[in-house]
């Protein structure tokens, strides 16, 4: 490797965008969308930290095991705006959600509130004590 | 419990879409498994300057404006936020962020007017505009 200035910054700048420093680094534009889950009794509700947005900038996809969520929010150019720091930017922006198998796709609703995408997703419950003797024909 | 430090989840720096995508990996039968962060979500801004202002839009989602103070101290402008412990009751068996106590300091520039700050709360960022102190207008002293 060429030791030159710029290969020296260029590894110092990608060892400080990495592990600890970059979740805590104000240099760093944070562009993937945080997910909490919080699990009901018969329902699992996804919550998605998408702040400064509207409900038609943001679609959701059903896959066979897992949901995307994909953000596509224009980005008007304000006249006489200069940006000074960017820390966070979810204009162009996805997430891939596994959702359980005993999931009932038929039950999800989503609704987006104070930045915070939900999805609510309602679980079957396993069929609990099938008992019985099977006939041998 | 397995613990797995919160930031190595952004060990693919750029590629950050893409650590999700491949790092997912929940299973309902793993549930009592699973990591859950209760530290607090850094606060992220951004910042935009503007002839007669500065905007700071800081992100907090799901953040019900009551739980928010804005104090300034010394040209120092603070941001905190206080979730009280009981509005946090649900079972999380995943969580990625966490804004229920947290705070974020910005040193203001002498360009800023301190009695002059306004913010607002929308879609859960709260945008704050700082407006600049009119611009000097040098004056002729007359000799009498």
């Amino acid at each position: 490797m060429n030791y030159n200035k710029e290969n020296i910054n260029k590894l110092f700048n990608d060892f400080l965008q990495s592990g600890i420093h970059q979740s805590m680094s104000s240099q760093f534009t944070k562009t993937s969308i945080d997910c909490n889950v919080i699990k009901l009794d018969d329902a699992y509700i996804y919550e998605l930290a998408i702040p400064g947005l509207t409900k038609k900038d943001i679609a959701i996809k059903l896959e066979e095991n897992h949901l995307i969520v994909n953000v596509h929010a224009e980005e008007a150019e304000i006249e006489g705006v200069k940006t000074l720091k960017k820390e966070y930017q979810y204009a162009q922006s996805s997430r891939s959600i596994p959702i359980p198998e005993m999931a009932d796709t038929n039950s999800i609703r989503a609704a987006y509130k104070n930045g915070i995408l939900s999805i609510q997703l309602n679980v079957m419950k396993p069929i609990k004590g099938t008992k019985g003797n099977i006939e041998i024909k | 419990m397995r613990y797995t430090h919160r930031n190595s989840k952004n060990a693919f720096g750029s590629l950050g879409i893409f650590h999700h995508l491949l790092n997912d990996f929940f299973d309902v039968a793993q549930e009592a498994e699973k990591v859950i962060e209760k530290l607090p979500s850094f606060i992220r801004a951004n910042v935009a300057e503007q002839d007669d202002k500065y905007l700071i839009n800081l992100e907090m989602p799901g953040i019900d404006k009551k739980w928010l103070s804005l104090e300034i101290e010394d040209r120092v402008l603070i941001v905190s936020v206080n979730k009280p412990e009981k509005e946090d009751k649900e079972q999380f068996i995943r969580r990625e962020f966490n804004y229920g106590a947290s705070q974020r300091k910005f040193k203001l520039s002498k360009a800023v007017d301190t009695s002059n700050i306004e913010a607002e709360m929308k879609h859960g960022i709260l945008q704050i505009t700082l407006a600049k102190k009119p611009a000097f207008v040098p004056k002729d002293i007359k000799i009498k």
